[in-house]
């Protein structure tokens, strides 16, 4: 056990430093950024060289990752594409999606969406109902779509939908590439609790996706779905643990992010020690309630970023992540409600509104207001709770209705 | 980076693990609890011939150099069985403070020979610092070492000295002056004239604590450890090291419960089906993975932070102190919970690791006091 670098880690360091010195420069537009980590490889180091990565090790894909962190610069394309849609794309999709696909979403020019929930299929995502009717050489999509991200920016989204209503619900679905500027795609802004509009709903009207756009089999959808779905939990519970010195300034530029989403991420990648810093500037550094409340934050901090070691160590010695990396998403998510409610204490009666220009208070509004959240997107905390027990602990499923069953016969929705 | 044990560390774990299984099984654990002394002395000299008595000890004071990982992967082991023994006063507390000590001034020829002895198993000692008040607190030493001639007279009463009716050697918190930082600690002999020890009730049956009186006890300038009168910082890395053990233990221990309750959830049918396949249950076995596996990152890097990075250590001994006690606690709940009432019977064991979740978290302070201690080793001064 030695936290510190092997001579060989220190070395890969030292290379990788000087690549980012070399290649990032401040002020770059994020064109260009996404342009050169797109030709480097850096883009998706994990991906094999054919399709646009390096092949890279883990170890040598973490240690990119925590030096262009540390010289701040920008990260790779991120959202639907290259963290989810691509993997499943190299693992389950045809040479020509690979070739067609694959590069523009590295560089960033092509941006994806995922068109899985349904109005009647957020935790039992099986029970999907948007219809995928063949038509020759084409499919005919019909049905809605829910909780989509960045869909009026996106150029194709992943799409989940039935083909066979006649099959039990998981066999009857099929995993698409769905084009969004077709005809007949209609996306509305979809205003959440915040009041900002980060999702949309995505109505499909007769929609037609040639059968090329099929990724893997008639039928497969839901193992396919299952490599987009993993890929997410990993993002989501890996999500920026970085952190700030002891003693750093923090600025709070956050609060003024453009969605509250940003807002939340960007703060909890502070870490720890701007709590500490708000604490003091707040006056409360002395108060022994406050100090109990953040010494409590402070620890979920702290053992989410040992817990990440771990799940490094596992990583870079080449094995999969251990039952540790299980409960990252809900070890998060238990985070950033505790950093909510303790940027709420802190506030004192700036909680019932925060005045604009008060950036500690503005942060905690929007952190508090987006933070129930979390605990949805991604697979809600009681369903990861329904993976961990049965996929790490091997507890049985609960006996369920309509596994069997054609899905046309299975009752849905509520009474 | 490796934060993963290496194939030494894991042969160490691996031998734990099969001494526990020979040595340790609950009724042989209880059958040596009820004994008067608690422990068993060829047990005892079974740990100093593996070497682990003097692990984290240096050679220079005779023991085996390794550090203070090593330490912490017996001590998991030894806290899944609820393991009796002097292991944890002796290497943890009385060890640890003979080696801080050494650090703030030289050991006196006495106890270098001590520490030798603790590290070879031939002495058993432990750490005398709370007193019938129950805090861990400077202004709550109230034992007086006064000095007299070249000696120090101690007067005074130490309670919950784990293993202090048996122990050769007691570690003592006195205090020499008003002021709060005058503390003193002194090795004093088991037999010394003027100390009364007797075993103090314990609601865990599988570790004794002792009262200690101390009535005029006459010890040497020599037998001091650290500076007389500034023994402050010296304490307080010792306490921030056993902490980081007793974590460590009970880590091992709510490991436990929780394999334990997960096994019977998975055997035990109701409503006609395994209790395992009901979402209430599944839910909390889940919750509980979490809390276990998050205090296993935090004992293993306090681990690593009291061997190799020390000046992190008075910010993550006390967090791993604090997060895996309340783990453990939750999770010896959560066991009697899931097992339903044949849990809360005294026949099945579910109560002895409450009972030890009980102690171990009101030892060396409890969550709250050690949340403290934490931001007190981030700057942040109290009030």
């Amino acid at each position: 056990m030695d936290l510190r670098d092997t001579p060989a880690e220190a070395e890969l360091r030292k290379e990788l430093r000087g690549w980012l010195e070399a290649n990032w420069r401040e002020g770059m537009s994020q064109q260009e950024w996404f342009a050169v980590l797109a030709d480097s490889g850096w883009a998706a180091p994990l991906w094999p060289q054919e399709y646009g990565g390096r092949g890279a090790s883990a170890s040598e894909a973490i240690i990119f990752n925590q030096e262009r962190q540390a010289i701040g610069a920008e990260p790779p394309p991120r959202g639907i594409g290259v963290p989810m849609a691509g993997p499943t794309i190299i693992q389950h999709g045809t040479e020509q999606q690979k070739q067609r696909f694959l590069a523009p979403m590295l560089r960033g020019e092509e941006v994806w969406c995922q068109l899985f929930s349904e109005p009647g299929a957020g935790s039992d995502l099986a029970a999907i109902a948007t219809k995928a009717e063949r038509d020759g050489d084409e499919w005919v999509i019909n049905g809605q779509k829910v909780w989509t991200t960045h869909a009026q920016l996106a150029r194709w989204g992943i799409l989940m939908a039935r083909h066979d209503p006649s099959l039990p619900k998981h066999q009857g679905i099929t995993y698409f590439i769905c084009d969004m500027h077709a005809e007949g795609v209609e996306i509305v802004p979809l205003k959440e609790m915040t009041g900002e509009a980060i999702f949309n709903e995505v109505f499909l009207s007769d929609v037609r996706i040639s059968d090329d756009l099929r990724v893997g089999q008639l039928g497969e959808g839901w193992k396919v779905s299952m490599t987009t779905l993993a890929n997410e939990r990993m993002a989501l519970g890996l999500g920026g643990l970085g952190g700030t010195a002891a003693g750093a300034p923090v600025d709070l530029a956050e609060a003024d992010a453009e969605s509250s989403l940003e807002t939340m991420g960007k703060f909890i990648a502070r870490g720890p020690h701007a709590l500490v810093e708000l604490t003091k500037r707040a006056g409360l550094a002395e108060d022994p309630l406050t100090r109990q409340r953040l010494a409590k934050v402070y620890t979920m901090y702290e053992v989410n970023r040992f817990t990440g070691y771990r799940i490094t160590t596992a990583l870079m010695k080449g094995q999969g992540p251990g039952v540790e990396a299980s409960t990252g998403k809900l070890a998060y998510n238990q985070l950033v409600r505790a950093v909510a409610d303790y940027l709420i204490h802190l506030s004192g009666a700036g909680a019932i509104g925060a005045p604009d220009d008060d950036k500690l208070m503005k942060t905690a509004e929007r952190l508090n207001l987006v933070v129930p959240a979390t605990s949805i997107y991604g697979g809600t905390d009681q369903i990861q709770r329904n993976i961990i027990s049965e996929r790490v602990l091997g507890m049985p499923k609960e006996p369920r209705g309509d596994a069997e069953i054609p899905f046309s016969e299975i009752r849905k929705g509520a009474a | 980076m490796n934060f993963a044990f290496n194939d030494e560390q894991r042969e160490i774990q691996a031998g734990a693990k099969r001494l526990m299984e020979e040595t340790a099984q609950l009724d042989r654990v209880l059958e040596i609890a009820a004994t008067p002394e608690g422990f068993d002395r060829d047990d005892y000299a079974q740990l100093a011939e593996l070497g682990w008595t003097g692990l984290h000890i240096p050679e220079q004071h005779g023991g085996v150099g390794l550090t203070y990982v090593e330490l912490v992967v017996v001590l998991e082991q030894m806290g899944m069985a609820l393991y009796p023994s002097p292991f944890f006063a002796s290497i943890c507390m009385a060890a640890s403070a003979l080696i801080e000590g050494a650090a703030a001034a030289p050991l006196s020829d006495d106890n270098a020979a001590l520490l030798a002895a603790i590290a070879a198993g031939e002495k058993t000692a432990t750490l005398a610092y709370v007193e019938p008040g129950g805090r861990y607190r400077p202004p709550d030493v109230k034992l007086t070492a006064r000095a007299d001639g070249g000696d120090f007279v101690l007067d005074g009463t130490k309670s919950y000295v784990v293993d202090g009716h048996t122990a050769d050697a007691i570690v003592v918190v006195a205090r020499t002056g008003e002021a709060d930082g005058e503390i003193a600690l002194f090795a004093v002999p088991g037999d010394a004239p003027g100390l009364t020890r007797s075993e103090a009730h314990s609601v865990d049956q599988t570790r004794k604590v002792a009262t200690l009186e101390f009535n005029g006890v006459r010890v040497p300038a020599a037998a001091a450890i650290g500076e007389p009168g500034n023994a402050w910082p010296t304490l307080n890395s010792t306490m921030q090291l056993a902490g980081v053990a007793l974590a460590a233990e009970s880590l091992g221990a709510a490991q436990h419960c929780f394999d334990t309750a997960l096994a019977y959830t998975k055997d035990r049918f109701q409503f006609g089906r395994p209790i395992s396949s009901f979402q209430a249950v599944k839910h909390i076995c889940a919750d509980l993975l979490m809390a276990v596996e998050q205090s296993r990152s935090a004992t293993y890097y306090a681990g690593w932070a009291a061997a190799q990075q020390r000046d992190e250590l008075p910010v993550v001994g006390p967090l791993a102190k604090a997060q895996v006690h309340d783990a453990f606690w939750d999770a010896a709940r959560a066991n009697i919970q899931l097992h339903g009432g044949i849990g809360f019977t005294y026949e099945h064991e579910a109560h002895y690791y409450y009972r030890r979740a009980t102690a171990a978290r009101a030892m060396l302070g409890d969550g709250d006091f050690n949340r403290e201690m934490m931001l007190q080793g981030l700057g942040l001064a109290p009030a």
